[in-house]
């Protein structure tokens, strides 16, 4: 009862907040009103930017440059409100301007050192613009990524209008980082914290914050995360930011190939693997682990398997109610209703209902489980993580498949592609097909013998198990383009250029793909890319 | 020649008188051109230093040959010619054309009319008359015309032209030409002094030369400084004074002897001239004085070479040449080495020399340790000789300078990981062979084939495996940093690989006898048994290549990794340097501290590029795929280092502590990222290995607890039934005791009659046999019966294992004694025989255990049998995890297959005495079984030790063991010599030991063989 009461009470006050802001914005306080109403209206100007409502928080900031007030509250709001839209020379102007002033309900809220820390970051950032986006990204490489991040934003806008019924008025901002320092910067993050958790974007302060495949040595799927981080946009902006961490990450995940394909979400093989080892040992991630960050949990392990519970949680409420289904409840929570309450309303039973609902599931999905862990989901950094490939035949427990497998890459190297192929088939046979490292190692034997099709066979149960694992992208690429499969060998160097734009490899091949195809245009655009890779 | 005063005769006695006046003219103008010719020559020999006696000698020779030239030419052979009165006519006809045919038929017309012609005397004296007529008209002076002598003439002349200008020129050095012969000046004409001149060196005493008298001298001097001239001189007239008169030096007096003689003595001290001066009257020849050079000593190092890489506490073996044109002093040992704060010269005398030797050959000993060198220093030395010039000081002379490398165990320890590396490589390569041409299955058939691919396979274990591997394992030794890891492995493979190669070298062997056995009469051949023989040991190479390059790999990549955390540590105690001079400089702003900081920044720089080779190193045999070279720590490394230099030389120190903070974090960063690899190879390597060992260990440990409970109560039963039976069979035994003596006594005595045994094991045996033989004897002297059997059964194995040796014709030595072993044959079935009567009546001796025990101490006995197969059958599981076991863990001990297959039969047997009801028996074999188990037990506690050790961050990384460095073992460089080309010692010790130690006798013949060509 006493809950209740709690959640009628702060509903109303959200209301009267709203119904106040709105009345504010119609109708514009006079010259002789109160300093009092200032602090009000700016106060719910935070407020609303705080529940990711910028389009009715810039009502505010209009009506407050319409009256032509000066004083610090205002200028402090506009300021934030400047940051929060991606303005910050306007922000940094109207902060200055507000001088030492900070409300006493921003004490801890502050946006002063992110506003400082987003003009650093991208004070000599290009910028280039869509429809419904703007992309900042530093001089040089990462202009790749402009076009392309561009184009896969405009579809998971149309993609979330359609599911969510989000459709931002404001042209939202996105910042690509080349090093990972800025993002740990303007997030208030440490470094130590996005490298454990594996963390490479977040989206915070009404933008989208991605770091450049290339702070990583292999690169990310970097396509999927633009996507990924622009539904968390979404769902804050259309739940008024109230949906907790397990949710917002369960339905990023879900949603972050619509870009590129029908809604779903895909439980890769590794994370398959990962979720079922954790099942048998009763290791799961508690949702309580989870918050208040992904970020903040211990291994990239950890956040691979809570990424992998909260997908197959939101998998099985979408195969309930449908996107129906979650946009009532993000409408629910919208409304002020507790988490428990708004399930209970969609789907009728809460969050432990859902816990135990989504055991008695799973339990019955015929989780693969792998012999071996292979990180596809696992995002690597820094020098010693090139040690990331010796890791990986590492992890293999089986001894025999990884010693000859081992035996086999040696044999590579030293261009004896027959008797490496003999120790490869000898590690298969203990492993059997599909690992990944192993396939690929095959497929070079084959490629370098000239047996283009069994290496192409070797590559597709590889791509099945992990395809996010660039290297098979650009063997069977390969592969294709020897066989001459122009086409297929394109479709998967474009798959590989949403892993790492960064691999010259892939243009090369593309250059060729191309000429075969008498694209003249295609060519040559990849040709100047090529060069532009190789020259850095 | 006659002649008829009215015919030519006179006119031909004219010509010849004419014809000698004109041919002894022209001699005597040519001898005065060869005389003039003659001089020139001889006397610029004797410019050019040719003393005058000599000169003119070339003179008188050349001169009187060229006088018996003219002589022959213009007197000896006209006469010849003209001898005869036509051959005058003819030379007459010759110039005077109207005359021709009538003079010489004159002359022989009147020749002939002095006898008896056969042709009118008038008509002939008519033709004379005619002839006469005209010849008198004409003259012997148009036929010898001396005008023809003009042109000789002319020569001559022009041949006394040089003399006249050298006698112009030079008339001093012609009167001295020709006033040196005794002859003087004086009457000559010539205006010399002196003459006589002899000279005689004494020259100084440490060119240890006798005094040499030089008479008849021109006066020139030349001899070694120091040395005393004696000279004695006369003059051409009489003078009172005589004076040496030296044109740089100081005048010398003569003193006046008898006659006109001067003598004095001048001591050669440095190049001049001089003359003699009489009276104040000086000679005109201007004599040298000239110093004849003393050479610098010459030396040569023989040995060691130019290069030569030592210990610091090895002793070298040194051979040195000295050489010396007048004797040597001493020689001395230079060389030049760091001790430790600066380079310092040191000095060893060789030898020092009292008895003027000119050359020396010498070897000495220069033992390093009495310098304390550096490890890694370049020690250049050479020796330095001293003559004994004792005139000038000594001079001397250096040998080529030769270097010592001075052993650095970090050098060494690099360098065989270099070596292990090439291994490696090798292995990796002869297994890409192996894979790519597999054994064809088309050779079964064709026995030269399998020959060929037996040969091969052997020769490339030898070259390719195991010599290789000998080598660097003894290399290994030497090497204090290598882990014990490493050299548990290069041994586990060199045993595993000479094994492997005795396995194809005897079935080589056995297939090439069987072969030829085939080809001789047609039995055997080459069996598909042979063939799939050799398959498995193909592929039995093939798995040992790929367990060892596995091994060696993750033991190489752990080493490297190690190496590289100690190279990262070192970087971050630069760091810290760098930290704390910041900070000073921050506080005092001295700028010497800022020029300190830059050269630890750059020393950084310098680490941190050789860090990253390493590390590239490392990983090339990792990484295969494009990295994005932004994402790598090197280069934010540089950044911040480059960031720090230039906020140092702006003067923003806040700036320079930022970079070094970030530049630190990114170091503290790598340094874990090192030690979390190292840790995880380590892991990775062992990990999984440690825990199949501690199953492993845990099931061996249960499987003896169990069986020594079983041993302890069988070892009861044992001296329970002992004491029951041992009243019966003391009885029993008394009866046939000096009989069983007497056989065992015979059966020793035929058994050691068997000589010269065709093999190792056969030698074995019958030596083994004889020693059981000889315990029996006691046994039975103590009357222990039931170990007295036992001891007889053991012993009359061995005697028919000795006989069935000696039946084997392929035990049989090439060329071998056939009587002789037929004799041998003999003596070993004898004593087979003696001894099997005795074990017979020594089992009829021993009652049934089964009567002496109640039922309820049977069923125990059969109980204990239930639980011995039990305990059997777990060894056998054992068994099968120690197979496992040692294709996967390293440092698994390598009789650990040996052992638990010893256990287990020892437990076989066991239950098969239980079964019979024979403890004693039973108990013997559960001993052995235990002490095999508690053997394999240690060895796998040791392996477990080492992969302990490996696991760990640094477990691989090289440290300084005690012992080493300065401590190593002090060891002589001995230097081959010419014709020392024998293999080592060493390795012949090696080799003899190693011919001592017993062998499977299946690998007998060619172990035999094996040896003998390698000692020969």
């Amino acid at each position: 009862m006493k809950r209740t009461i709690l959640k009628i009470g702060r509903m109303g006050l959200f209301v009267v907040l709203l119904a106040f802001g709105l009345r504010i914005g119609f109708a514009p306080p006079a010259a002789a009103e109160t300093g009092a109403k200032i602090r009000t209206l700016t106060e719910t100007g935070h407020r609303l930017l705080w529940a990711w409502q910028h389009e009715k928080a810039g009502e505010i900031a209009r009506t407050l440059l319409d009256s032509g007030d000066h004083s610090p509250e205002t200028l402090y709001f506009l300021g934030h409100y400047y940051f929060e839209i991606g303005e910050y020379e306007k922000a940094l102007d109207d902060l200055n301007g507000a001088r030492d002033f900070r409300p006493a309900f921003m004490a801890k809220n502050d946006y002063a050192p992110y506003l400082l820390a987003a003009y650093e970051n991208t004070k000599d950032f290009e910028k280039k613009r869509s429809e419904h986006f703007e992309f900042r990204y530093a001089e040089g490489l990462d202009e790749l990524l402009a076009d392309s991040g561009l184009e896969v934003l405009e579809k998971t806008y149309a993609a979330l209008a359609e599911d969510l019924g989000f459709r931002p008025e404001r042209r939202v901002v996105a910042e690509i980082y080349p090093r990972l320092e800025m993002l740990a910067r303007a997030t208030g993050l440490t470094v130590e914290n996005l490298k454990t958790s594996g963390v490479i974007a977040i989206c915070k302060f009404g933008r989208l914050m991605v770091t450049s495949p290339r702070v990583s040595p292999f690169g990310f799927a970097w396509r999927d995360t633009l996507n990924h981080e622009y539904v968390h946009l979404a769902i804050s902006s259309v739940s008024a930011n109230t949906v907790p961490v397990w949710l917002h990450e369960g339905l990023a995940k879900f949603h972050e190939e619509r870009w590129r394909m029908p809604r779903g979400g895909q439980l890769e093989a590794g994370s398959e693997s990962l979720l079922a080892r954790a099942l048998k040992e009763d290791k799961l991630v508690t949702l309580e682990q989870i918050h208040p960050s992904m970020a903040y949990l211990p291994s990239q392990d950890h956040t691979a398997l809570a990424f992998a519970e909260v997908l197959t949680m939101i998998q099985w409420l979408d195969r309930l109610r449908g996107a129906d289904g979650f946009k009532k409840l993000l409408g629910a929570l919208r409304e002020g209703l507790e988490l428990d309450a708004a399930f209970r309303r969609v789907y009728g039973f809460d969050v432990n209902g859902l816990q135990r609902r989504w055991r008695t599931d799973i339990g019955h999905r015929r989780l693969r489980m792998l012999d071996y862990q292979f990180d596809d989901y696992s995002i690597l950094f820094d020098g010693a993580d090139e040690n990331a490939e010796e890791r990986e035949i590492r992890k293999i427990t089986k001894r025999d498949g990884r010693n000859h497998m081992t035996l086999g890459k040696l044999l590579k190297d030293r261009e004896h592609p027959k008797a490496s192929v003999a120790e490869f088939e000898k590690a298969e046979n203990v492993l059997g097909p599909g690992h990944p490292r192993l396939a690929n190692f095959m497929a070079e034997s084959f490629l370098e013998m000239g047996a283009y099709d069994r290496a192409a066979a070797r590559l597709l149960p590889a791509l099945d198990l992990s395809p996010n694992y660039l290297p098979s992208h650009v063997r069977i690429a390969t592969a294709y383009t020897e066989m001459g499969r122009y086409e297929d060998a394109l479709k998967h160097l474009d798959y590989a250029a949403g892993i790492n734009p960064f691999d010259p490899r892939i243009y090369a091949l593309e250059v060729r793909c191309n000429e075969e195809l008498q694209r003249p245009e295609k060519a040559r655009r990849a040709r100047k890319i090529l060069e532009r890779v190789t020259r850095r | 020649m006659t002649d008829s005063p009215s015919g030519p005769g006179p006119f031909l006695a004219r010509l010849s008188r004419r014809l000698r006046t004109r041919l002894f003219l022209e001699a005597l103008l040519r001898l005065l051109s060869a005389g003039a010719v003659w001089f020139l020559p001889a006397f610029w020999l004797h410019a050019l230093g040719l003393s005058a006696g000599t000169g003119r000698s070339v003179f008188y020779v050349g001169f009187l040959a060229s006088a018996l030239w003219l002589y022959a030419k213009y007197v000896r052979i006209p006469r010849r010619i003209y001898a005869r009165s036509a051959d005058l006519a003819r030379l007459a006809e010759s110039v005077r054309p109207e005359l021709r045919d009538r003079l010489v038929s004159a002359t022989e017309f009147a020749a002939d009319l002095e006898q008896d012609p056969p042709y009118s005397r008038r008509m002939a004296q008519a033709a004379i008359d005619a002839l006469s007529e005209n010849l008198r008209a004409g003259s012997a002076r148009t036929i010898v015309p001396l005008s023809a002598l003009r042109p000789v003439a002319l020569r001559t002349f022009a041949a006394f032209l040089p003399l006249f200008a050298v006698l112009f020129l030079a008339p001093e050095s012609v009167g001295s030409f020709w006033g040196g012969n005794g002859s003087s000046a004086e009457a000559n004409g010539l205006d010399f002094l002196a003459g006589d001149i002899h000279l005689t060196y004494h020259y100084p005493e440490y060119t240890g030369l006798e005094a040499l008298r030089v008479p008849n001298s021109s006066g020139d001097i030349e001899a070694p400084p120091g040395t005393r001239v004696a000279l004695e001189v006369r003059a051409s007239r009489d003078f009172d004074r005589a004076v040496l008169d030296l044109e740089e030096g100081s005048d010398v007096e003569l003193e006046k002897g008898e006659g006109r003689t001067f003598s004095g003595e001048i001591t050669v001290t440095s190049e001049d001239h001089y003359r003699f001066s009489f009276d104040g009257e000086s000679d005109k020849l201007r004599r040298s004085l000239r110093i004849k050079p003393d050479r610098e000593p010459f030396a040569a190092v023989d040995y060691p070479p130019t290069e030569l890489e030592v210990r610091e506490t090895d002793r070298i073996e040194l051979s040195y040449r000295l050489e010396d044109d007048y004797g040597l002093k001493s020689a001395e040992l230079v060389f030049d080495y760091d001790n430790g704060k600066k380079r310092e010269e040191r000095r060893i005398p060789l030898k020092s020399f009292e008895d003027r030797s000119r050359s020396f050959r010498g070897e000495t000993v220069w033992d390093l340790s009495a310098t304390l060198f550096k490890e890694g220093d370049r020690v250049p030395y050479f020796v330095e000789v001293k003559d004994n010039d004792s005139v000038n000081g000594p001079k001397i002379g250096r040998s080529e300078t030769h270097t010592l490398k001075i052993f650095s165990v970090q050098e060494h320890h690099k360098k065989l990981i270099e070596l292990q590396e090439k291994y490696w490589e090798s292995m990796i390569a002869l297994l890409a062979k192996r894979l790519e041409h597999p054994v064809p299955e088309n050779i079964r058939e064709s026995p030269d084939a399998i020959t060929g691919i037996f040969t091969s396979h052997i020769a490339e274990l030898n070259e390719i495996l195991v010599d290789p591997l000998g080598r660097l394992t003894k290399e290994l030794e030497d090497d204090p940093l290598a882990t014990e890891a490493i050299r548990s492995l290069m041994t586990a493979m060199l045993d595993d690989w000479s094994m492997h190669r005795l396995d194809y070298e005897n079935s080589l062997w056995k297939f090439e006898r069987d072969l030829q056995a085939w080809r001789s009469d047609g039995r055997g051949g080459a069996s598909l048994g042979v063939f799939y023989k050799l398959k498995m040991l193909a592929e039995g190479s093939i798995q040992r290549l790929e367990k060892y390059i596995i091994d060696l790999y993750e033991l190489l990549q752990k080493q490297k990794y190690d190496a590289l955390v100690g190279d990262t540590e070192k970087l971050s105690d630069i760091r810290d340097e760098l930290r704390r001079l910041l900070e000073e400089y921050k506080r005092t702003g001295d700028e010497a501290l800022a020029e300190r900081i830059r050269a630890l920044l750059d020393e950084m720089r310098k680490r941190l590029s050789d860090l990253y080779a390493k590390m590239a190193d490392v990983k090339k045999e990792t990484n295969n795929e494009f990295i994005n070279p932004e994402a790598l720590h090197p280069q934010e490394m540089k950044t911040n280092m480059d960031g720090l230099d230039q906020a140092l030389k702006s003067g923003d120190l806040d700036k320079a502590f930022q970079e070094l903070e970030n530049l630190s974090m990114m170091l503290n960063d790598t340094l874990e990222q090192m030690k979390k690899g190292s840790e995880e190879l380590g892991e990775s390597l062992y990990s999984e290995s440690m825990r199949k060992l501690l199953d492993f260990q845990k099931d061996l440990d249960q499987l003896t607890e169990k069986q020594k409970e079983i041993q302890k109560v069988t070892e009861e039963r044992k001296q329970t039934l002992q004491e029951r039976m041992a009243g019966k069979m003391e009885r029993d035994l008394d009866r046939n005791l000096a009989e069983m003596e007497r056989k065992v006594q015979e059966a020793i005595r035929e058994a050691g009659a068997v000589k010269q045994p065709p093999s190792q094991s056969t030698q074995q045996n019958r030596d083994v046999a004889v020693g059981r033989m000889e315990e029996l004897k006691k046994a039975l002297e103590n009357r222990d019966v039931s170990g007295a059997r036992d001891i007889a059964e053991l012993a009359l194995g061995r005697l028919q294992a000795l006989s069935s040796e000696l039946k084997n014709p392929f035990l049989i030595p090439p060329g071998g004694k056939k009587n002789g072993n037929a004799e041998n044959i003999r003596h070993a079935e004898t004593a087979e025989k003696r001894l099997q009567e005795v074990t017979e009546e020594l089992r009829q001796a021993m009652p049934d255990p089964g009567k002496f025990m109640n039922p309820e101490e049977k069923r125990q006995l059969q109980e204990m049998a239930r639980r011995q197969r039990q305990l059997e059958q777990e060894s056998y599981r054992l068994r099968q995890d120690v197979a496992e076991l040692e294709k996967e863990v390293p440092f698994m001990p390598p009789d650990a297959q040996n052992l638990m297959q010893s256990a287990s039969a020892g437990m076989q047997q066991s239950r098969q005495k239980l079964d019979e009801m024979r403890p004693g028996q039973a108990e013997g074999h559960q001993r052995q079984s235990i002490h095999n188990m508690e053997q394999l037990k240690e060895g796998i506690g040791e392996a477990m030790k080492q992969m302990q050790s490996g696991m760990k961050y640094g477990g691989m990384q090289p440290s300084m063991k005690e012992g080493s460095g300065r401590t190593l073992k002090r060891e002589k460089v001995a230097l081959p010599k010419p014709g020392e080309h024998r293999s080592p010692k060493e390795l012949r010790e090696d080799l003899l030991e190693a011919m001592k130690r017993k062998s499977p006798e299946y690998y007998e013949p060619q172990n035999r063989q094996y040896y003998k060509e390698l000692v020969k």
